[in-house]
This record gives C-alpha cells, sequence and structure tokens, in this order.
C-alpha cells in the first residue's frame, strides 16, 4: 500500500510539469498579451494609451521575453512559493488566490453535504420504489433539476430574494457586513446569503446524483446476495443500507476527489452572476484579460488539486472496498 | 490676437487683472473667514483637538464652488458599484479628478482655476506661471506648495525606472517641462517649443497626475531622498525594487489600480480611500477629506456627502438588479445601456430614483474603416480609390440601421464633431450620408464597373472584389449595424462580410496592420475633438483607416510608413495648432484640418449616438444634465462634491 502511494506521489512530479507547461501554453494560446487587452480596455472606455506607454508596460511585465524565458521563470518561481505578480490587481497572485480561497473552501463544503445529505435518501428511495408513483415524480423533478442551466436559476433565486425577501443583491453578506470583523451578526448574516448559492450549485449536483445512486443501487437490488440476505430474514431496511447501499457508493467515493478541484472553477459562471467572493469569478476575469500569472496559477491549483483528488479517491475506495486493493 | 487677450477670452466671465505683468485671474472671494462651517461628523475631532478648526484647515482662499441647484446637506453614504477586480476608472470618475486647472462645469472648453489661482502662459506659448492658493493641505494636513508640483516634474516624470518615457501631457518634442519654484506659491513650467495645447491638457482627466503626489510622503520611497531606511520598506512590501516600492505606494500611473490601494498616501480629492481596492475586495469606501479646499456658496465646507460605498460586483446584471433594488444612489458607468433604461423605468417607483440625462460627447455610434495602407497592393488601391468609398457610403441605409439597431435614436452621421460642438463642420459630418442605390452604383461604376456572373465588381487584378470587416461583439452596439452595412455593399456588387474577434485579436491585428476594414467607436466629438482628433487625420495608432500612417505621426517619422501629401499637410497643420497660444488661430487650424478631412473622407459614420442616462436616488440633488466623456471625466468635472442628499 505505502509502495502504491509513493509511486503515485513520484508520479505527481513530471505530472505537474507537463500540467504547468499546458496551462502556460493554454494562457499563451491567444493573440497578443494583457497590453493588448488592456489596450482595448482603454481604448473603449473612451481613453485610449500610446504606444510608448504600452511598450513600457509590456517591459515592466516582463512581457517582451522570449516565451520560454517566461515559462522558466514562472515555474522557476512558482517553485520557490513565489506566483507571481497579476497585471490586473498589481498584486501578488499569492494575496489574491487565499483572500478568496477560504469563502471558496465554505461554499463548496456547504454545497457538497447539502447534496450528499439530500440525494442519497431520495435516490435511494427512487431504487427502492422503482415505477412507483414517488420514483416517477422524484425522476421528474430531478430531471428538471439537471436540465435547468445553474446560472439561469442563480438570476432567479436572486431576484426572487431581492424583489420578495428583501435581501441586498449579490454577495455573501449584506453591504455593512463586508469588511466588519466576525462577529455572532456578521455569521448570521453570512448564513442568511449562503444558502443562496448553496441550493442554486447543488440543484444540478443532487438530481445527477439521485440518477447514479438509483442506477446503482437497482444493479444490486436484484443481486443473489440479497435475496440471500432476505430469505435469511433480516430487516428489509438493514438489509439494504448494509449491503446493496455500501456498494452503490463505490461511484460516489471515486469521484469524491473531484470536488477539490471544483474548489477553483467549480463555480465560475454561477459566482460571477452571484457575486461571490469566491476564486471562480476571478479566474475567468483573469482568463479574459490574459492576466497569465494570475490564470496560471489558479489552473495550476486546479490541475494539482485534480491530482491531489484522484490519489485521495484510490486510498478512500481502497479502503472501503477491500476487492480493490492493489497489494492484496 | 496676442496670448493676453486669448487668456482673456479663453477664461470667458473671468477677469483677467489689468496691468500685471503676468495676467492672472482674480478669484471670486470667499465668505468670510469666520463664516466657514464643516460636516458634523467632524465636530469631535475638532473639540478633542485631533483636527484643527475649519478656517485653519481651509487655505486663505477657497475654492467657492456655486452648488447646481442649492446649498445643500452634509451627510448620507453615496453608494455605487464597480464590474470586476480591474474598474477603477469609476473611482477616477467619481472622486479622482482635482487638477491645478479644470474643466467648467458646463464643459464649453474654458479652462478654471482649481488648486492654482492665478495662471497665465506668455505669448508664444513655451512659458506657463501659476499661483497656487495660499494654506492649500493634503488630507493628511501636511501643506501642498509649489515643492509638490516641482516633485512630480523633477523628480517622478523624469525618472526613467518610473517612466521609461515620460507622460506625454507634460512633453513637446520628447521634452518633459522646465519646473522653476519661485516661492511656496508660485512657479514656472517651461517648454522647449510651443505648446498651445497645454493648459486644456491639465485639465483633462490625465492632468491629474501633476497633484496626485505628496512630496512628504512619496520620497520617502526614493533612493535620493530616504538614506536611512529604504531598505527595510522594501522588504516589508515585499517588493524587489524602490520603483516597485514606490508604484505600490503612490501609483504614479493615473489609471492604476494602485492608485486606490494604499489609504496612507495623502489625497487632495474630495473623499479619500478608506477600505482600498485590492484583489478579492468586494466592497470599497471613501471617507471625506477634511482639508478639502472647496466651500459653498454659504461657506460649508465640501464635500457633502459623508462617505462613498462601492461594492465590486462579478456581473454587470447584478449591478442592474441593486439599481432596481433602490440599492445605488448614482450610476451610470456599465449599466446605462439603452435596452436597460425600460427596465429602470419600470421600477422607478419603487426603487426611489429617476432617470437624468448626460449630453454623450461621442461624435459616431460606429465608425467603419477601410484600411487604406492595406499590405496587399491590390486592396490598397481598391480602398484609396474615392469613388469607390463614396459608392460605399451612398449604398447605406443609415436611417434603417438607426431604426433596427440603435431604437430610432440618432441622425444619420459621418466621422465628424456634433452638431453642438465649437468644431461642428457641416461637410465633413453629413457628405455621403443620404442612401441612393443609384448614386452608388454610379460612383462604383466609375470605379470598377466589371462584375462577375454572381453580380461582383471585379477588382482592377480581375478578381472579385472581398473583404472582411471586423468587429468585436463583446464591446460596444456594433455588431447589429455591421452585419446591416455588409449586407447593403453586398447588394451593390461588393463582396463585403462581417467577422466577429476578440478584442485582443483586434487589437493584435491592427498593430500590426493586417485588417481589411474595422468597426469602432467614434469618440472625440465635443470639446474633446481637438484633443483628440482620431478619425479627422492619422493621429496615432487608433486611427484604424491608417494605422502605419498614425505611427509615422505619433514617432515624429522614426516608425510607420510616410502618408501623402494632403495628409501630411494635416499633420503640419496640427504642429501649428500645437505650437499656437491663440484660441481662434487654434480653431481655424482645426477647421482647415477637418476640410481636409472632409475631402479625403478617409472613414464612414453611421449616425450620432443617442443620449445616455445615469440613475440618480430622488433624494440626492445638485446632479446637473453633464457631458459624459473621458476627457471631461464624467461626473466629477460636474462637481461630484456638492452633490448631496436631502433628509
Amino acid at each position: 500500500m505505502y509502495r502504491f502511494i509513493v509511486r503515485r506521489l513520484i508520479w505527481m512530479i513530471p505530472s505537474f510539469f507537463a500540467v504547468s507547461l499546458v496551462s502556460f501554453i493554454i494562457m499563451r494560446l491567444p493573440p497578443g498579451d494583457f497590453v493588448t487587452s488592456y489596450a482595448a480596455d482603454l481604448a473603449t472606455s473612451g481613453a485610449p494609451a500610446d504606444q510608448a506607454t504600452l511598450d513600457n508596460l509590456r517591459h515592466h511585465y516582463g512581457l517582451d521575453r522570449p516565451l520560454y524565458v517566461q515559462y522558466i521563470s514562472w515555474v522557476a518561481n512558482a517553485l520557490q512559493g513565489d506566483l507571481g505578480v497579476s497585471f490586473e490587481y498589481r498584486a501578488p497572485v499569492a494575496d489574491i488566490i487565499w483572500s478568496r480561497l477560504g469563502m471558496t473552501f465554505l461554499v463548496a463544503s456547504c454545497t457538497l453535504i447539502f447534496v450528499w445529505v439530500v440525494a442519497f435518501p431520495i435516490g435511494i428511495y427512487s431504487a427502492l420504489r422503482q415505477y412507483k408513483l414517488g420514483d416517477y415524480l422524484v425522476t421528474f423533478l430531478g430531471f428538471i433539476g439537471m436540465a435547468t442551466p445553474n446560472f439561469l436559476l442563480a438570476l432567479f433565486v436572486m431576484y426572487v430574494s431581492v424583489v420578495y425577501l428583501g435581501y441586498s443583491v449579490g454577495g455573501l453578506f449584506s453591504p455593512d457586513f463586508v469588511n466588519a470583523p466576525w462577529s455572532m451578526a456578521r455569521l448570521a448574516d453570512l448564513l442568511r446569503h449562503l444558502w443562496i448559492p448553496v441550493v442554486v450549485l447543488g440543484v444540478a449536483g443532487i438530481a445527477a446524483l439521485i440518477r447514479i445512486m438509483r442506477a446503482n443501487l437497482l444493479d444490486e437490488l436484484h443481486k443473489p446476495y440479497v435475496e440471500t440476505a432476505r430469505a435469511k430474514g433480516l430487516p428489509e431496511l438493514t438489509l439494504t443500507l448494509r449491503y446493496p447501499v455500501r456498494i452503490a457508493l463505490n461511484p460516489f467515493i471515486s469521484t469524491v476527489g473531484w470536488v477539490l478541484p471544483t474548489l477553483v472553477s467549480g463555480d465560475v459562471i454561477v459566482a460571477t452572476v452571484l457575486s461571490l467572493p469566491t476564486a471562480g469569478p476571478i479566474l475567468i476575469q483573469a482568463l479574459k484579460t490574459q492576466d497569465q500569472y494570475l490564470a496560471g496559477a489558479l489552473l495550476l491549483f486546479q490541475c494539482i488539486f485534480v491530482l491531489l483528488g484522484t490519489l485521495l479517491s484510490d486510498l478512500l475506495l481502497a479502503w472501503l472496498d477491500p476487492r480493490i486493493r492493489y497489494d492484496r | 490676437m496676442n496670448f493676453r487677450s486669448w487668456l482673456t477670452r479663453a477664461g470667458g466671465g473671468l477677469v483677467a487683472t489689468a496691468g500685471a505683468a503676468l495676467v492672472g485671474f482674480a478669484v471670486l472671494t470667499g465668505a468670510a473667514a469666520a463664516d466657514y462651517h464643516q460636516s458634523p461628523t467632524l465636530d469631535d475631532a475638532v473639540k478633542s483637538g485631533k483636527l484643527p478648526p475649519v478656517e485653519q484647515r481651509l487655505p486663505e482662499n477657497p475654492r467657492v464652488e456655486t452648488p447646481v441647484e442649492q446649498v445643500g446637506q452634509y451627510g448620507g453614504t453615496w453608494r455605487s458599484g464597480m464590474v470586476g477586480g480591474s474598474d477603477r476608472n469609476w473611482m477616477f470618475r467619481i472622486t479622482g479628478y482635482e487638477p491645478l486647472v479644470a474643466w467648467d462645469r458646463d464643459w464649453t472648453g474654458k479652462v478654471i482655476p482649481n488648486l492654482a489661482e492665478e495662471f497665465s502662459g506668455n505669448a508664444d506659448a513655451t512659458e506657463f506661471t501659476f499661483k497656487l492658493r495660499k494654506g492649500l493641505k493634503w488630507s493628511d494636513g501636511q501643506p501642498f506648495t509649489s515643492d509638490d508640483v516641482g516633485f512630480f516634474v523633477n523628480d517622478i516624470a523624469r525618472n526613467k525606472d518610473l517612466f521609461p518615457s515620460p507622460p506625454d501631457w507634460l512633453t513637446v518634442d520628447d521634452q518633459v517641462g522646465e519646473f522653476t519654484k519661485i516661492d511656496d506659491q508660485s512657479f514656472k513650467i517651461k517648454f522647449a517649443s510651443p505648446y498651445g495645447l497645454f493648459l486644456q491638457r491639465l485639465a483633462s482627466v490625465y492632468g491629474v497626475q501633476i497633484d496626485m503626489m505628496a512630496k512628504h510622503y512619496c520620497s520617502q520611497f526614493m533612493p535620493q531622498y530616504n538614506k536611512t531606511n529604504l531598505d527595510q520598506l522594501i522588504q516589508q512590501a515585499g517588493v524587489k525594487s524602490w520603483s516597485e516600492l514606490y508604484i505600490k505606494k503612490c501609483a504614479v500611473d493615473t489609471e492604476a489600480n494602485e492608485r486606490w490601494q494604499n489609504p496612507d498616501r495623502p489625497v487632495m480629492e474630495p473623499w479619500m480611500i478608506h477600505d482600498p481596492y485590492v484583489g478579492g475586495a468586494t466592497i470599497v469606501t471613501f471617507e471625506r477629506n477634511p482639508y478639502y479646499f472647496k466651500v459653498d456658496t454659504a461657506g460649508n465646507q465640501l464635500p457633502y456627502i459623508d462617505k462613498l460605498q462601492i461594492s465590486v460586483n462579478g456581473d454587470v446584471q447584478t449591478l442592474v438588479l441593486k439599481v432596481v433594488n433602490g440599492e445605488i444612489d448614482y450610476q451610470d458607468r456599465h449599466i446605462n445601456s439603452n435596452s436597460n433604461r425600460a427596465v429602470f423605468l419600470d421600477s422607478a417607483q419603487k426603487g426611489d430614483y429617476r432617470l437624468i440625462d448626460e449630453k454623450n460627447s461621442d461624435m459616431n455610434t460606429a465608425i467603419i474603416s477601410l484600411n487604406l495602407t492595406h499590405k496587399d497592393p491590390v486592396k490598397r488601391e481598391i480602398f484609396n480609390n474615392k469613388d469607390f468609398r463614396i459608392g460605399l457610403s451612398y449604398a447605406i441605409d443609415r436611417q434603417s440601421i438607426i431604426d433596427s439597431a440603435y431604437l430610432g435614436q440618432g441622425e444619420p452621421w459621418q466621422a465628424g464633431p456634433r452638431k453642438e460642438s465649437a468644431y461642428y463642420n457641416e461637410r465633413l459630418a453629413k457628405q455621403y450620408t443620404e442612401y441612393d442605390v443609384k448614386k452608388a452604383n454610379e460612383y462604383l461604376d466609375k470605379a470598377y464597373p466589371k462584375k462577375d456572373d454572381q453580380g461582383f465588381r471585379l477588382g482592377p487584378d480581375g478578381k472579385r472584389i472581398s473583404f472582411t470587416i471586423m468587429v468585436i461583439p463583446a464591446l460596444g452596439d456594433w455588431l447589429d449595424a455591421t452585419q446591416l452595412v455588409a449586407q447593403y455593399w453586398q447588394k451593390v456588387g461588393i463582396d463585403a462580410k462581417t467577422q466577429t474577434v476578440d478584442r485582443t485579436l483586434f487589437y493584435d491585428r491592427k498593430d500590426k496592420n493586417d485588417q481589411d476594414a474595422t468597426v469602432f467607436e467614434g469618440s472625440g466629438g465635443s470639446a474633446d475633438a481637438m484633443l483628440e482628433p482620431t478619425f479627422y487625420f492619422p493621429f496615432w495608432n487608433e486611427s484604424l483607416f491608417a494605422v502605419p500612417w498614425g505611427d509615422w505621426y505619433a514617432s515624429a517619422g522614426k516608425d510607420g510608413e510616410a502618408p501623402p501629401a494632403a495628409v501630411k499637410k494635416q499633420m503640419d497643420l496640427y504642429r501649428e495648432l500645437k505650437g499656437s497660444a491663440d484660441a481662434e488661430k487654434q480653431k481655424e487650424l482645426f477647421k482647415q484640418i477637418l476640410d481636409i478631412a472632409a475631402d479625403e473622407f478617409y472613414a464612414y459614420g453611421i449616425s450620432t449616438p443617442g443620449d445616455l442616462y445615469a440613475v440618480v436616488k430622488n433624494n440626492m440633488h445638485n446632479v446637473p444634465v453633464a457631458w459624459t466623456a473621458w476627457t471631461y471625466p464624467a461626473p466629477v468635472a460636474s462637481n461630484t462634491e456638492q452633490y448631496y442628499f436631502s433628509k
């Protein structure tokens, strides 16, 4: 088992370099660079900059160096913990990312818990009552949930909360609490706002999970071991939860690691619509303006999270299900 | 006419002091010192001795501002919004404009006293003298003197680390102006050659740079001033060099995010930053500057409004919803599109706000430029054929475009200054704007009569005339208009196609001169036409009809490509204009430039843009119907410090 973990960790090193290279190339694929997009931005706001200013800027940011030099110095600095400077915010990338990661983590974990708590019981119920009224109802709602684009849902929920519930628009806090120190009142304010992104982000996930849980469980419910257990007289509920549900959980455990990368980008569009102080809107903005080190750092983080998340999932799965351990 | 009388005229109603060696402007005298009042929020600080009394905080001769409607009341928080992490210019636009000399509120083109109470120039416009108000103070209470201006001109603008190339508005023939101190209040700025537009440039948006940096604060970040603990400061800030530290603390660039990131930097502006605009910020706040140098006609120190609170939004729609919900007190940026107008009117009562018109300073909704300097000699020949260009102009049904793409607002218009502008030139603005397919074909037949079997005209090389019009769908309201124009051109046998591109690709291509034709907004339509003649002759690389010619002019012949004689003539005239100290002569020279522009007919316009609007809460007052522009940064140039909330 330890050899397995070590082997996986060693493999992460070349993966990291490959991923960093791909991130960098993706960022530089669009024509022009940050200064080009900055110039376009200025010109369309009615304040065009002259060529000398732009050349100054390009030199200041080191964008006039050859691409491979830019890449090597970026990676070398990143390995020493220096992620570079965001051109747009004119601030160290690390500051920007860390200041947002806390809220991102909060939203993502609340959403995950919400999804699981709602989806598992419904999924199980739906499988046990296959082709009954309850199953049809849940299936119907589930498909609607899956088919509704969540940014649209976000707009809808936001509108309702503003117009009928008297909330302030967007964000995770009311304006008075945004920069206030932590207190019970601020916590209450946060909870009052938090349910919106959690519900909006959770709905599609819940719908999908219900379907997966139902399908997985249906595969298991008619297997001989279930019949055997039933024949031996186990109560139906105990039986279901103890055997088929545990096996039906495998796909969830093997995907739990995928939650990690969503910390960076899972909620990009919804977070933009709701003006959440999370990492998603920053990533999309950085990509739009070609703010290369900020976007690069976020993409890099995301890739590292994918690698770590996959490892985590594998370990959890091995722990949960003895049948798939490597070194039996 | 000599420079003195020009100044009198340029100064409008202000009276020139007679007989003085320098022509200065007498300034309306303020209320007697004893009558000054301050915001009640400052009373405690004054009582406890933290702040000196208001008379001592104000200069001897404060600027007296006449309120738009009436003398206001103190108090309140002005709520507005930004979108994204780099929307800094909204703050520039509401509190960032406090120049030495300013535009007048109505933007007639007059330059009036602001921090400087008197100013004048010599007859050949090479030397300008300024006298500051006595007793001006930075927001930390330190005096603002000639030394602060000298610090910027001598130590900052000339510093190669901070400005690899010096600020354009302070430079003539690549030479930065020379600063000479006369006394603590008076100083001179001298240029190597005539600079007739200096005062206008100083009053324009970038001119605020000259009083953005407090010497007593900012000099501690420079090696020539700080010999003791600079290394320590650099380390503390986590930067690599003193210039990075300087930029982080004192900004330098007027449009830099850093300008709104350091609450410690003293300012001359009505409000000072409290919660800074740093990465990850979701709200930015400002508090009043207790040392602000303006009073109203009743002797109340401005600003009236206590605080600014600006939310940082991820998306424009969020901001729109905030307006509808009554969470915004004044906003125009991002939200004032035509399509939102109905939405806002619907909820005006519930949100308790009104819409106030704003005069649009742009001259055109969309300027379509064929590339007159095309790399392909065949296309260049075709585009430079004036009959061809005239024919295409007649082929456009501008009124239908106005009706379908611009909600019926505006009138057919070429690339020329607006009717309200002092530089209005009827021929330039209106020629070839009528829709006449017969005339279009006549002109096109003169140029390229041969057609292929599908009815498309053949160029001089015997191939179909075909080109793409590059348009950025994400910006502006151009796509619909462009597609219609392409259809009209197809109808007269020209194979024009619309190509949508990202803005960076657009900029990349036009900088490399790789485009056939482009669409962009027509700015510079009012008092700013002379300062930014982008579409009147190849002025710089934003002159999309001939970027290499623009480069040639902007680099004084070093880069780009030499233009033909008529264009060179315009460039010579503009150089003469810049060197002239006489406002009437400037106007006359600019008229000649515009006449040549009309002869040359560089680019197509579609229509004049309709009025814009701002959403203003019903309890906010003293908000004028003002121009919205960048050179005259709106709304701050209409004196946001005298906006107030009624109780």
